[in-house]
């Protein structure tokens, strides 16, 4: 073979293989554009037989002709997927083919130099010199289109800069709510705001006046006034019964059936125990006989015409009566998934009732009532964090009237408010995604909050000393320390963990631990000081809703199908020393008084201890 | 005439060579500096968070290779094994069988096996046929109904590792990060927290058993470098906007 | 009690008589020593490509190692991560803290800069497989007329400082993003970009390497390194006889002519010329940087918050109906807008000082172009332009001297007219 035969051979050779790849690169972009506009996996004719089969669910005919359908766009899916393997395969063995035979035809056919005459290589550097600099003036000159047709094509319909966007923002918004640029507004609203709460009518004159002022500390402490205790901390200085069985009846001093669903906990007052219970159409607050456990009076709580005109949108598991009651000695208040909040005397008598409007709540409300002194206090979140539908209230006890309200930038929330002093200076604390906030029960003024929650926030905040512990499923638990003002989140947090983080049962802390119940059935301790890695883990074959009691020493834990343990822990492990069960599911907390517990199950309330007859 | 040229030579040459030196050092000192800073000479891989992921369905059409790299896992611990499985049906399933009308992915990649029936309730396993799934998310939807035990992960051995990955690009929520390749895997968090807890049951149930002491410490493992990495990013989306946080006082 | 029934809504795993939970395991990436393996190669193949170039002057070995580089580094190691992508790693890292850059991302960006310090641009000959690929298919080039050449050949400045803007605010990294060669390598990737892959192959046959010279980033820092290299491609073994052999042998325009400067009677206005360049130079750098400014809305537009954040407006104002994926799950997680309008507004204060930079920077570019393109050098022989050079080595067997290194010919005179200067036709 002469060059030139071979130079034309591998000339050919190029030309074939390139023409080939150009025509399976064509080949392949129109399989692209087929596949984008009709996916097997996507064809409406698929959809079209599927919407007919659910009409006509029996049909032999429709199923039989559906699955073929489906099998054909599934074979055709991964057909084409191979179609496209190969097509590049190809593609790749002919562009090489190509590229080595066009290479040969260049290197047989190279083109040798032959300078021709040329001017002076001056005037030819001046020359290239002079166009050169004409071309890059001209390069500049279309930069300088293109930057101000980009800027003119794309305006932004966000203003650029970062004071005017503070500003925009405040003209959008139309209010003085936190834009998360300035320092959050906050305020407490004055006394007469009224928007969406109407003031409770003036109690009934003819009922005979109940003792003024409020219970002290000491008369609180004696009973189980609200959630988790007299504090809501869930600590109680009393000893636990042992040897109880529920199916024999040993050691059970009484089980009443409770009269109407609900997840709240009973909460005690001297003899009395009271409870409430709803469906969607009824609310209703029940008193027991602490020692014999009779249903002394039922008493529904009257609902007013926005509260009842529809049925608020609940989970069953949340129900319509999960918030715990509060007592003060003198009346017992309840509130219930509707809004609706009611006082009673000790007799059932309505003393006042209001509604606070339907709130916006995923689950239903929850969040049980708190007390501080002679004022209700009553967090209602509902909504999302940009509606500002959330407030904290408190309330005149024996009118129902709305002393403060403060508004609060958070979304609905299921956590309960607790109160605590810092040298003497009292403090709400409340949590909600993000914020574990502390309020003033005097105005409700901020006193300062940390950014410490997200998501949907349902444990209720402890405290011990000056340090509040708040948890949450996500991101975990924190522990702040309460003698803060303004966004403490940077300055007086002291640790944070997230293993073990409980998504609805409540911490436990005392003064060396920090105890956590997952609800997949973990109990996790941290040291309470220094925070860290948990110190000890304890596996349970249980999940937990219900919040942890201590009671003594001991650590009561009610698993939410009955178990009930009971745990020893110290800063080396944790023990479990007793195992029994209640015999029904359980979401609630229990109440411990004088060796006592009293707890609601699903359909009883349960009161487990040594008859007073045989121990005196 | 020729002193000048040469000299002038000289004076470009010692020009160079200072040029050069001064960068030679000044990539030294960039090396030094980007080698000493954070890095731990591990490649970087990309991965999705679960919990961030919506199931859009971009992972399926987006990613560079024709198949996507990114499919569905299940974490076994998480999957309640339902008879009705949200995963696997479709929401208004004619019959709880295998047929086609009735499964909810699109290319028959969840696989339904069924393990005992106790107290009435009849449980089925749920895997992943690798090779025909496509990465679509439909199951991951319908999982997130229930446990959302079924996530979304990048596969290493599929993923080509681009520099910048292209379904982190189109990804609607931005659950794309770059981890250390030896991590593999982000758990969403209530994997992590059981897989953490069935290791810890394991070690302790183990007794002599020491392969399943090994096998439940290396569960263990996994789930706290989960945690380790999660602590991480909150750091340091801390750190990063606490700059922020001082110029907003200001 | 809060009962908030999340936990409980969660159907436990059943207890199973016999069958175990199994665990799913997800598979291993590659082995970390792989990315040293690679490195390694990445500097024998440099290492390589420099003796080739300075000492060996084969093109076939040249053409050899570069087939070799293109199957390595190209087709199965698929093109990631590659010198010229790394430069975004480096300066993200640079920038963020809280990125953690692999060692050998770090050798992957710093080796080919260290060797062009040396030894001109070797990386771009025969190491890189974005380069390689354009080579290989460069048979038949014509020459780019010279004021394009120095036109285009701004571009990539320009790109670099895009890259770097977009890489150090933690944007996108754009090279990779538009690399138009790793989808070939992989066989697979988006269509756009195989496409336009494709495209600049078919226009490499006859433009030799037009990314690498309009395009490459990493191209244009080596171009600046290459100019103080310690040695360089030299196109005569020994000394030029000025034979214009080799004239048009170079595929990429890059070899300078032979000159003098203009005479002394010529100086004034070319003085005069270069005093104007050197005095607009500043005036070029401010308008560009405040043109830069200008930008600051368009550029951060890449950002994914700041499209977000323009969406969630423009559905809130009525502007567009219905929602995207996006704006849906940012609605979904309960974040107020006012947080993600304060973020765009964080990334915008962020990119407005790089978009400055950008600015300056592409005002600096044009005005160093300008003067040095009034600036006469004087020139005593053909040699590469060390700025375009990519050491190829395709120019050395045109040169007569080069012929008689090979024993191919006794003497120069058998090519060329020593008399005239005048070269013989070849057969």
């Amino acid at each position: 073979m002469t060059r030139w035969e071979q130079y034309l051979l591998a000339f050919r050779c190029a030309a074939v293989s390139g023409v080939f790849v150009a025509v399976v690169a064509a080949l392949l972009l129109v399989d692209y554009t087929r596949r984008i506009a009709d996916d097997p996996l996507n064809a409406p004719a698929y959809y079209e037989l599927k919407q007919q089969l659910r009409e006509d669910p029996r049909s032999e005919a429709l199923i039989g002709q559906f699955r073929t359908l489906d099998e054909r766009l599934r074979t055709a899916y991964f057909e084409r997927r191979r179609f496209s393997w190969w097509g590049t395969w190809l593609m790749f063995g002919g562009a090489i083919l190509c590229a080595a035979m066009a290479k040969w035809a260049a290197t047989l056919h190279r083109r040798l130099p032959h300078p021709e005459p040329q001017d002076s290589p001056e005037e030819l550097q001046q020359e290239d010199r002079r166009t050169g600099r004409w071309a890059v003036a001209g390069f500049g000159g279309l930069v300088v289109l293109a930057v101000v047709g980009l800027y003119a094509m794309m305006p932004s319909s966000l203003p650029s800069d970062r004071q005017q966007l503070a500003a925009w923002i405040g003209s959008e918004v139309a209010s003085d709510a936190p834009l998360g640029l300035a320092a959050p507004a906050h305020h407490a609203d004055p006394v007469d705001d009224t928007t969406a709460t109407p003031e409770p009518p003036p109690p009934d004159a003819d009922l005979p006046p109940l003792p003024p002022g409020f219970p002290s500390d000491e008369e609180l402490q004696a009973n189980w006034p609200r959630f988790r205790g007299w504090d809501g901390r869930g600590i109680v200085q009393d000893r636990l019964p042992s040897d109880w069985q529920i199916e024999t009846g040993e050691g059970i001093l009484w089980k009443t059936e409770v009269p109407l669903p609900g997840n709240s906990s009973p909460i005690l007052w001297e003899d009395r125990i009271f409870l409430t219970g709803a469906d969607q159409q009824t609310r209703e607050v029940f008193c027991f006989d602490a020692s014999t456990g009779q249903l002394v009076w039922r008493k529904e709580v009257p609902g007013t015409p926005e509260s009842t005109a529809e049925v608020p949108k609940v989970m069953e598991a949340t129900g319509y009566a999960a918030p715990t009651p509060v007592t003060d000695g003198r009346r017992v208040y309840a509130i219930f998934a509707n809004g609706d909040l009611a006082a009673l005397d000790f007799e059932g008598r309505v003393r006042w009732a209001r509604s606070l409007g339907i709130p916006k709540n995923s689950y239903g409300h929850a969040s049980s009532l708190a007390m501080y002194q002679d004022r209700l206090i009553v967090q209602f979140d509902q909504g999302i964090r940009d509606e500002e539908l959330s407030r904290l209230f408190a309330l005149d006890a024996a009118t129902g009237r709305t002393i403060w309200q403060h508004v609060r930038d958070v979304p609905n929330s299921w956590s309960s408010p607790i109160v605590m002093y810092v040298d003497d200076q009292a403090q709400i604390i409340t949590c909600a995604d993000p914020w574990v906030k502390a309020n003033s029960p005097a105005d409700g003024s901020l006193l300062w909050q940390a950014d410490n929650l997200r998501g949907d926030v349902g444990p209720s905040p402890v405290f011990v000393g000056h340090t509040v512990y708040a948890a949450n499923e996500f991101p975990g638990v924190a522990a702040i320390r309460a003698d803060g003002q303004g966004d403490v989140s940077q300055t007086h947090l002291l640790w944070e963990a997230d293993l073990g983080a409980p998504d609805t049962a409540s911490p436990l802390a005392t003064e060396e631990l920090v105890l956590l119940v997952a609800s997949y059935g973990i109990l996790t301790c941290y040291d309470a000081v220094e925070g860290g890695d948990p110190l000890w883990e304890l596996d349970f074959d249980a999940s937990f809703v219900s919040s942890p009691t201590l009671v003594g020493d001991q650590i009561l834990l009610l698993g939410e199908d009955g178990e009930f343990y009971v745990v020893e822990a110290t800063t080396e492990e944790g023990q479990i020393v007793a195992e029994n069960h209640l015999g029904e599911p359980c979401v609630t907390s229990p109440i411990v008084s004088n060796g006592r517990i009293i707890v609601r199950g699903e359909h009883h309330l349960i009161c487990i201890g040594p008859n007073p007859s045989t121990t005196p | 005439m020729m002193a000048d040229t040469s000299s002038k030579k000289d004076r470009r040459g010692f020009l160079n060579d200072a040029l050069r030196t001064t960068s030679v050092i000044a990539l030294a000192g960039a090396g030094g500096f980007l080698a000493g800073r954070r890095s731990e000479g591990e490649p970087m891989v990309w991965q999705l968070d679960p919990d961030q992921c919506i199931g859009c369905g971009h992972c399926a059409t987006y990613c560079v290779l024709d198949e996507s790299a990114v499919k569905c896992v299940n974490c076994f611990d998480m999957c309640g094994f339902c008879d009705i499985c949200t995963g696997y049906f479709e929401m208004n399933y004619l019959a709880l069988d295998t047929a086609a009308e009735n499964q909810l992915c699109p290319t028959g990649a969840l696989v339904r096996k069924f393990i005992e029936e106790k107290s009435g309730q009849r449980f089925y396993e749920y895997t992943i046929d690798v090779p025909l799934c496509i990465g679509c998310g439909k199951c991951v939807i319908g999982c997130a109904l229930m446990n959302g035990s079924l996530y979304m992960q990048v596969e290493h051995d599929r993923c080509v590792d681009c520099n910048e990955c292209a379904i982190a690009v189109a990804c609607p929520t931005q659950a794309f990060h770059r981890i250390p390749a030896s991590q593999k895997e982000i758990l969403k968090r209530r994997a992590e927290a059981v897989l953490g807890a069935r290791g810890r049951r394991m070690m302790r149930e183990a007794g002599d058993d020491a392969g399943m002491y090994r096998e439940g410490a290396e569960l263990l493992e996994r789930a706290l470098t989960q945690r380790r990495w999660r602590q991480q990013q909150r750091s340091a989306s801390t750190a990063s906007s606490e700059p922020e946080g001082t110029a907003r006082d200001a | 009690m809060s009962p908030i029934a999340r936990a409980s809504d969660l159907i436990p795993v059943p207890d199973f008589t016999e069958y175990q939970v199994p665990i799913s395991m997800p598979p291993a990436p590659d082995h970390p020593l792989w990315e040293w393996f690679n490195v390694s190669l990445l500097l024998v193949a440099l290492i390589a490509a420099s003796y080739i170039a300075l000492v060996n002057r084969s093109r076939r070995a040249m053409f050899l190692l570069t087939v070799a580089a293109l199957i390595w580094f190209g087709f199965l190691y698929e093109g990631c991560i590659c010198a010229i992508g790394s430069i975004q790693n480096v300066v993200l890292a640079a920038f963020d803290s809280s990125y953690a850059i692999p060692v050998t991302v770090v050798l992957v960006f710093l080796l080919p800069l260290v060797f062009t310090l040396f030894f001109g641009r070797v990386f771009c000959a025969a190491v890189c497989p974005l380069g390689a690929i354009q080579e290989i298919v460069a048979v038949r080039t014509v020459r780019v007329p010279s004021w394009l050449d120095h036109a285009l050949g701004l571009f990539p400045y320009i790109y670099l400082g895009l890259a770097v803007l977009y890489a150090a605010t933690g944007t996108a990294f754009v090279i990779c993003r538009y690399d138009p060669f790793v989808p070939i390598f992989r066989l697979s990737g988006d269509v756009n970009m195989l496409i336009f892959g494709g495209a600049l192959l078919v226009m490499g046959v006859f433009v030799g390497r037009p990314y690498c010279r309009y395009l490459c980033p990493y191209g244009a820092i080596l171009a600046v390194l290459s100019k103080v290299s310690k040695w360089h491609a030299r196109i005569p073994p020994d000394e030029c006889i000025k034979c214009r052999l080799c004239e048009d042998s170079c595929p990429y325009g890059a070899i300078e002519l032979p000159s003098t400067p203009p005479s002394r009677e010529d100086r004034p206005p070319e003085r005069r010329r270069l005093a104007a360049m050197l005095a607009l130079a500043p005036l070029l750098v401010i308008g560009a940087a405040g043109l830069g400014w200008l930008m600051t809305v368009p550029l951060a537009r890449l950002d994914h918050n700041v499209r977000l954040a323009e969406r969630i407006h423009a559905e809130d104002t009525g502007q567009v109906e219905g929602m995207t994926d996006a704006s849906e799950a940012f609605r979904n997680t309960g974040q107020p807008k006012e947080e993600l309008l304060a973020m765009v507004a964080d990334i915008r204060s962020r990119v407005r000082w790089f978009a400055i930079l950008l600015g300056a920077w592409t005002g600096l570019v044009v005005a160093v172009k300008l003067i040095s393109l009034s600036v006469y050098r004087r020139c005593d022989e053909y040699r590469p332009d060390r700025a375009r050079c990519v050491s190829c080595a395709r120019c050395y067997w045109y040169c007569p001297g080069e012929q008689v290194r090979l024993g191919l010919i006794d003497d120069v005179s058998e090519l060329v007219d020593l008399e005239t200067l005048e070269a013989k036709p070849t057969s």
